[in-house]
């Protein structure tokens, strides 16, 4: 072959790889945030009682190394670039154990799509390093057949090995490897030996695992035997997850079955392409897209920045969004003192989470929420019922550690404990030294902006019975019935008597704003009319149009108009486009606010 | 080589608790300021090294622990952590009189002592094994927990259950309510919640589940209280709700909004009334030493079984519960009428969960200003009742700032086991406090773990700390086993 075609031929075959890494990094590289929330919502220390909780089980030492990894994902360039070197790992393996086939890939994108395709049950796996630990899974067992590839010899036995070593170690991965092995030599051989080293092998992986299970680990019930090491407990009712786990154990067991017939394919660089082409289609598809997804994590995000523009900015983006864009995105009007200007702006929906998996909003956003409320005992509240409930995690015990220095009501070695654990993750340190620097000098919270609003919309008696249901309910239930609030207090009270609907709560708190030489505001004008006109009330009437400019205001027109066209009888949609950014559409035809 | 490793890590341990003291150096006047705190306290003679950490800074540290009789350990570093053997060695050295620490430290290279402080060694032990309920702090949801049963003379401590095995999405498994008869583990009970429910009593090796919830009953068996002598457990009925506070550093009130008494026959599996008293609120039953008497917690507010979930809800600072006892006739299985023991509704308090010491001559109770659970309150303080003399106060020396509750007594009546909120605010841990011949009780101390940090380490609270003489004999799998059977429905009699 001259040198031109030999270097074409390199070209060729590195294509198809290129094109996979490609797509995989620009997948994971738009999925940034969510690695980044993922990492949040975990946590890593160096304990010795913390490894104990993962290496009492099968499998444990994945979760472990996996939630070490994923601190990692503080820094998406980092979290992703490792999550890319893990999965060509995983293919370099199995190229060497199955010869280099652009099939190899199979394994590895799976894997990964067990990661893009997370969707809201992000926020409530139980399984912990699970961003990682399921690629180390599949990497290890890839190894293990690389290895055995390599020797080629005594397949019982190193299949037996396998098991009785990896099994406490990878748990349900050591099956897959045993598998593999089991699979490459009846492969390999030709005499009718080797199925009874397959049945053997099999046999093998379906006992020792039992043994473990039922005489040495005490922390697994024997049901799960064959799945430990995977997220047990996280996918009833959304059973799709198991999937892309499931997919990548099988391609990595049925490999060998097709090496000899994909190693003369992928002699074809047509070959190839195509099925890198169609890798890529179905890293593209299968993976979760959601726009409110997404959306909620970056203002999320954006919102522990304080960077209000940020967050309205996203969700000006939204055309149907779910309560939690709702409420992130009104806590930035609150903060930017546009709330009850703006707030019917942008779509006011409640649309339901896209998932299956049974996760309620509450448990998505209660910390953050109640927290940019100023409600900081039931933002301490969630995070612990969450960290106790799903997994402890960075994100969760910073809550509570500003929870506690801006109420003060904790003691010290409380924060100190919290504050120690997150100063053990990477990434955090500065976090960390900022806040205890405030909780010994109180002086401190002065210049911090959260600590200053939280001050402010505190100020309310312990309201008489407080029970928590949903998170947004429990908000406005207490915004609403506040009794002359003060400062921005005002705000939110009028923000959630309106979202409430309840007019008799609303004429006090109006009349106050009033007397405090407030602006009028196009929401609270939008809402006076509405009321006043309602009760019939023509002083009121007459007040409000000398407040908003007369007869020639543009809201009275808009007002008029509304009223002329619900008159006529006009349909919802007519509403939404043109009266959709007022307070009356949303009085008419917002039935119920469904946070859960 | 796992001996090798084991007799390395030995000669270390020796090696570090046998070096010299420094030569003359100075006293400045400071004290030891030691996590956890023990200093000045009284201790049991067999308890477990009590290991901790010196937190004056210092560039190098050695502590040397004497007892009277000359018998000493030297530990050099700013963790004292004892070898067991050695450790009991030295209490029984100084059984009934004092350990003294000395305790010296390096800086720049000058060498000075900080204030000596003492260790009383009482002459009684406590009870060998607790058992304890393990789990994050939380308040409507669990998550995993388990029952560990700790062995308070060295450090080892087991599982005797956890509810890992069975834990879907939608429901988790909570066990509660471990209870045993009269410090003895051949007869206990265990409450399963929401998967595999019901009650399983194991009574003298052979377990069995109950489900004793009946339609004469509120609810299934709450809070237990084993008779001393017979085969009878009297259980409260609890119909509980709870509250969040917006603002109160309380956080949480959990409430009753029914209870009753009932008393379950463990041998004919037959449940009958003890106090469905329509007016009051009857909870947190215990039995007097000697079978005869049964105290218990009761509010008697007929207005407040009147009112519906919401307003009871916004009433929940006027609970207040006394304390009450009726005769027991073991002979006809029969109670007396009940007769106030503390009134502590006059004393604008909540008294809770009575507890008789070993010789009936006092009650320990839980005081809060009001409410049915002072586990969430942190002015909940332990108070003492003589009921001879029926003199009755707060245990001062006992009581922190935080919340002070769930009180045992050891078997002998000398050692007071309760759970304390004190080191966080938020997880408990188990305390002990000597309470002496003359009626005195002493400094508690925390129970002493292997790592002297491992109360900042560990994000779980110990829960309802139960004494026990021995261990408890059944393994893990044996109670899985009780747990996965059915229930069998106990019968209500009128």
């Amino acid at each position: 072959m001259s040198m031109d075609s030999s270097v074409r031929s390199h070209i060729l075959s590195a294509v198809p790889a290129a094109l996979i890494f490609a797509v995989s990094a620009v997948v994971l590289f738009l999925k940034r945030s969510v690695l980044a929330k993922a990492a949040a919502i975990s946590i890593w220390s160096p304990d010795a009682c913390f490894a104990h909780d993962f290496l009492n089980r099968p499998g444990g030492i994945l979760e472990y190394c996996g939630e070490y990894l994923t601190q990692f994902g503080h820094v998406p360039f980092v979290g992703i670039s490792l999550m890319l070197a893990l999965m060509a790992a995983c293919v370099l393996l199995c190229g060497k154990a199955f010869g280099k086939s652009v099939l190899a890939f199979l394994p590895a994108v799976c894997m990964l799509l067990f990661w893009t395709g997370m969707d809201y049950n992000l926020f409530v796996m139980r399984a912990q390093g699970y961003v990682y630990s399921q690629m180390l899974g599949i990497l290890a067992a890839s190894a293990v057949a690389a290895l055995y590839a390599s020797h080629s010899g005594k397949p019982l036995v190193f299949a037996l090995l396998t098991l009785v070593a990896g099994f406490p170690l990878i748990g349900a991965y050591a099956l897959v490897a045993a598998l593999c092995i089991a699979v490459i030599q009846s492969v390999a051989g030709s005499d009718g030996r080797r199925f009874i080293v397959l049945a053997s092998i099999v046999l093998a992986a379906a006992l020792v695992p039992q043994i473990y299970t039922r005489f040495v680990f005490s922390h697994i019930d024997v049901s799960f035997t064959y799945l430990a090491g995977t997220p047990l407990f996280d996918f009833n009712g959304n059973e799709v997850r198991w999937l892309p786990i499931a997919a990548s154990g099988l391609f990595l067991i049925l490999l060998p079955l097709v090496s000899k017939a994909s190693a003369w394919l992928s002699s074809h660089w047509a070959f190839n392409l195509i099925v890198s082409v169609l890798i890529c289609l179905g890293v593209v598809f299968f993976s979760y897209w959601d726009k409110n997804f997404h959306s909620e994590i970056k203002m999320e995000q954006a919102l522990e920045a304080n960077d209000w523009d940020r967050v309205l900015e996203i969700a000006s983006g939204l055309d149907s969004p779910t309560r939690i864009s709702v409420m992130y995105r009104n806590i930035a009007l609150l903060y930017k003192g546009q709330l009850l200007d703006k707030m019917y702006d942008f779509p006011d929906e409640c649309n339901p989470i896209n998932t299956k998996a049974p996760v309620s909003m509450t448990m998505v956003c209660a910390p953050v929420s109640f927290f940019y409320y100023g409600m900081l005992q039931y933002s301490t509240r969630w995070a612990m019922e969450c960290t106790m409930l799903y997994q402890p995690g960075v994100q969760r015990y910073k809550y509570m550690v500003k929870n506690a220095i801006f109420s003060g009501i904790e003691k010290p070695a409380l924060v100190e404990k919290y504050l120690r654990i997150i100063d053990a993750n990477m990434f955090q340190h500065g976090w960390v030294e900022k806040y205890r620097a405030m909780l010994y000098d109180r002086t401190l919270l002065e210049n911090d902006p959260e600590y200053r609003m939280s001050v402010e919309l505190n100020r309310y008696e312990e309201p008489k019975f407080m029970s928590s249901a949903v998170v947004e309910n429990t908000i406005l239930r207490l915004f609403a019935n506040l009794e002359r609030p003060q400062g921005r207090l005002l705000d939110l009270s009028l923000a959630s008597v309106l979202e409430v609907k309840k007019p008799e709560l609303f004429w006090d708190k109006y009349d106050q704003w009033n007397e405090e030489g407030r602006p009028m505001t196009k929401t609270l004008a939008e809402a006076a009319l509405l009321f006043a006109y309602m009760n019939h009330d023509e002083t009121r009437l007459a007040d409000i149009l000398d407040r908003i400019g007369g007869a020639d205001s543009r809201i009275l027109k808009r007002f008029n108009s509304f009223s002329a066209a619900a008159n006529r009888g006009s349909d919802e949609s007519f509403f939404k486009k043109n009266y959709g950014d007022t307070y009356w559409y949303h009085c008419f035809f917002m039935k119920e606010l469904l946070t859960d | 080589m796992r001996k090798i490793v084991f007799y390395t890590l030995s000669l270390f341990m020796v090696l570090s608790c046998n070096v010299p003291l420094p030569g003359d150096c100075a006293r400045n006047g400071e004290k030891p300021v030691i996590y956890p705190d023990y200093t000045d306290v009284a201790v049991p003679c067999n308890i477990a090294p009590l290991n901790y950490v010196i937190r004056n800074g210092a560039d190098r540290y050695i502590t040397c622990i004497s007892s009277p009789s000359g018998e000493e350990v030297v530990c050099r570093g700013a963790e004292v952590l004892v070898n067991v053997d050695r450790w009991h060695s030295l209490l029984a050295s100084a059984s009934g009189k004092e350990l003294e620490y000395r305790t010296f430290v390096e800086r720049d290279g000058v060498w000075s002592e900080l204030d000596t402080f003492k260790v009383r060694v009482a002459e009684e032990t406590v009870d060998d094994y607790v058992t304890y309920r393990f789990l994050a702090p939380s308040y409507e949801f669990h998550s995993y927990l388990s029952i560990d049963q700790r062995n308070v003379t060295n450090f080892k401590s087991r599982e005797l259950y956890h509810n890992r095995f069975e834990y879907t999405r939608t429901k988790q498994q909570c066990i509660n309510c471990h209870s045993f008869q009269n410090y003895h583990t051949d007869k206990w009970q265990l409450h399963i919640r929401l998967v595999e429910p019901g009650t399983i009593i194991v009574n003298e090796g052979e377990g069995r589940k109950f489900n004793l919830k009946t339609e004469k009953t509120i609810s299934g068996g709450f809070y237990p209280a084993w008779h001393p002598t017979e085969n009878l457990i009297v259980y409260s009925n609890n119909l509980v709700r709870q509250f969040f506070f917006a603002r109160n550093s309380n956080r949480i009130e959990q409430q009753d909004s029914d209870s009753d008494l009932i008393m379950y026959d463990v041998d004919r599996n037959v449940i009958t009334s003890v106090s469905q008293d329509t007016a009051q609120f009857e909870t947190y039953p215990a039995w007097s030493p000697d079978g005869m008497m049964l105290y218990y917690s009761t509010a008697v507010q007929p207005e407040l079984k009147e009112l519906g979930s919401e307003e009871l809800g916004a009433e929940y600072d006027a609970f207040r519960y006394d304390i009450y006892r009726k005769p027991f006739d073991p002979s006809t299985r029969t109670f007396g009428g009940a007769e106030m023991v503390m009134d502590a509704k006059s004393l604008d308090k909540s008294a809770l969960f009575p507890r008789i010491s070993p010789d009936g001559r006092y009650m320990l109770i839980a005081v809060a200003r009001f409410g049915s659970c002072h586990n969430y309150h942190r002015d909940s303080d332990l108070w003492l009742m003589d009921l001879e003399t029926g003199a009755t106060g707060p245990l001062d020396v006992v009581n922190s700032d935080e919340s002070d509750s769930y009180h045992n007594w050891s078997s002998n009546g000398r050692w007071i086991i309760f759970t304390s909120r004190r080191m966080d605010g938020v997880h408990t841990r188990i305390f002990m406090s000597y309470f002496d011949e003359n009626g005195v009780a002493h400094k508690p101390f925390v129970l002493p773990q292997k790592d002297p940090e491992y109360y900042l380490k560990v994000f779980k609270s110990f829960s309802v700390p139960e004494p026990t003489v021995e261990p408890l004999h059944e393994s893990l799998r044996q109670v899985r086993r009780i747990i996965a059977q059915d229930s069998e429905d106990a019968v209500f009699k009128e």
